[in-house]
């Protein structure tokens, strides 16, 4: 049996140290261990440092250090598999939620609410951090660890902005801002100055920066904060206006139509008859509006919130479905009783009164332009087809004013 | 000698069988043990061992006693209560697994 000496050991451990096997402990077990095979397994004419060259590759693939590699990874990760396997398993369930509560959502069907934020909730608190937990580890370089973490930070605030916004809730619009801050100004100078350097990365560095910047920007356009902001008061303002109007016109023409000596009976009939237009019109409007709040009764103004820019919401609501060709879906029947109360009326104004209502509300099909050419259109379709909220609401006060200034040119 | 893929799903169950039927084992020992109980077949490589050694360890399912050996240390590594419960399930568990496979690629048992 060859014995080793006290220089032989020490050299070993240096070496050892040297390629990369940074613990202690392990250090020594790994010593003892070449110790065993040199001194078991060498027969004493041979070199010692010839064997020990040859014993080494026994411990690794490529490098020594591989095995300081693994034991850290199975050291500070105790739970690593069960982690991968949260991890995947959470992905996929945010992943397939989404997808059912974006289903639900579109179709109005109740739950999507529910699903949706379990997705969220599950990618943003379950996904992401794991996600950086173990691509952290796996990397080495610092800078690739705040790589992954501004990533996983700007995931998280798009995912809850996302969230925030689909529940109506405040702070979507900060929420997302931040995000977008930490994409432009954490992520992107760390991504791109780190991988610059590298001749063996720079060419695709390059290039995902310039997606990330054209990803962006365009996301930030589309959402265009500030500009959907003042476009948003401005909306409001008219509408407020428009809505004093309404009262107005109201009140003064009911004081006003009560001095008039009319023909009392007849007098009494048109009110009557303009009450009733009236009473369908807000039942439409209170309809839609529980629609819009699923099932609850909720304030004009949440719906303002929530539905503004939505296009698909009071379409489904006032059309039988939704296509391609919305032009062509069928109104339900709540928006044909509209139009035939609205039609009576207008036929008995006409009639009783000899004027021409029509020039005040006309409910005939009318030319539109559509993609470039001249389409007839019903007024079903002028006023309710692929509508937003904010423009639905506009619409049914100006009907509301419509009738008051029918009524008003009867006497 | 078996490929590494087949013997990497073993190892901890290898390991803890052959602690919990001695009083202690370093290193060397443990895969000079295997290399002589399997006739050479299954070669346990260290570069695999060490990690899962002091990972076992961690989880306190191993102990360790260190003890000076001429110019070094030597680690000697021993089962603890907890570590021969979870010894006994892996054993089990990795028969029950032979027993499947033998079903599921059709072997024939050697009997006897």
């Amino acid at each position: 049996m060859y014995e080793l000496s006290k220089d032989q050991v020490d050299f070993i451990l240096e070496d050892v140290r040297r390629n990369g096997i940074k613990t202690e402990e392990l250090q020594l077990s790994l010593l003892d261990h070449i110790c065993c095979v040199i001194e078991n397994e060498m027969s004493p004419d041979k070199n010692f440092d010839d064997y020990y060259r040859s014993v080494l590759p026994r411990f690794f693939k490529k490098e020594l250090k591989e095995i300081q590699e693994e034991t850290d990874l199975l050291l500070t990760f105790k739970h690593y598999y069960a982690m991968k396997k949260v991890m995947l398993r959470s992905g996929m369930f945010s992943a397939i939620t989404f997808a059912i509560g974006a289903i639900f959502k579109i179709m109005h069907w109740p739950g999507a609410s529910v699903l949706l934020q379990l997705a969220i909730i599950s990618i943003s608190f379950i996904f992401l951090p794991i996600f950086f937990l173990i691509k952290s580890k796996e990397v080495k370089v610092v800078q690739q660890k705040f790589i992954i973490g501004f990533g996983v930070i700007f995931g998280i605030l798009f995912c809850l902005s996302t969230l925030f916004k689909i529940m109506h809730w405040p702070g979507a619009s900060f929420m997302w801002l931040l995000a977008l801050g930490v994409l432009f100004f954490l992520f992107l100078p760390v991504f791109f100055f780190s991988g610059i350097r590298n001749p063996e990365t720079k060419m695709n560095t390059i290039l995902s920066s310039i997606m990330v910047v054209i990803a962006g920007g365009l996301l930030f356009t589309l959402t265009a904060i500030y500009g959907a902001k003042y476009k948003e008061e401005a909306i409001e303002i008219a509408d407020s206006h428009l809505k004093n109007v309404t009262i107005f016109a109201s009140s003064s023409l009911n004081d006003k139509i009560n001095k008039i000596e009319t023909d009392s009976l007849v007098r009494i009939e048109l009110q009557q008859k303009t009450e009733k237009v009236l009473n369908n019109i807000s039942e439409v409007r209170n309809s839609l509006y529980k629609y819009l709040g699923e099932g609850k009764s909720v304030k004009e103004e949440e719906l303002l919130m929530g539905y503004r820019n939505d296009y698909l919401s009071c379409h489904q609501f006032f059309f039988k479905s939704y296509t391609k060709h919305p032009e062509k879906d069928l109104p339900k029947e709540i928006l044909i009783q509209l139009k035939e109360t609205l039609k009576i009326y207008q036929n008995y104004v006409d009639q009783t009164f000899s004027i021409s209502s029509k020039s005040i509300l006309n409910l005939e099909d009318q030319n539109r332009t559509f993609d470039g050419e001249l389409v007839k259109t019903d007024w079903e379709h002028i006023y309710f087809s692929v509508t937003p909220f904010e423009t639905i609401e506009r619409n049914l006060n100006q009907l509301e004013i419509d009738i008051r200034l029918i009524e008003a040119s009867c006497l | 000698m078996y490929s590494s893929e087949l013997i990497k799903g073993t190892l901890k169950t290898i390991i803890l069988k052959l602690l919990s039927e001695s009083d202690k084992m370093y290193g060397y020992e443990i895969t000079q043990k295997v290399k002589e109980l399997t006739g050479g077949k299954i070669q346990l490589t260290e570069g695999a061992l060490y990690p899962t050694l002091h990972a076992l360890e961690a989880q306190g399912i191993l102990s360790t006693d260190v003890v000076n050996v001429g110019n070094r240390i030597r680690k000697y590594y021993s089962v603890t209560i907890t570590g021969k419960q979870i010894a006994k399930e892996k054993v089990n568990e990795y028969s029950d697994f032979i027993d499947t496979m033998i079903f599921l690629l059709d072997l024939k048992p050697k009997m006897g």
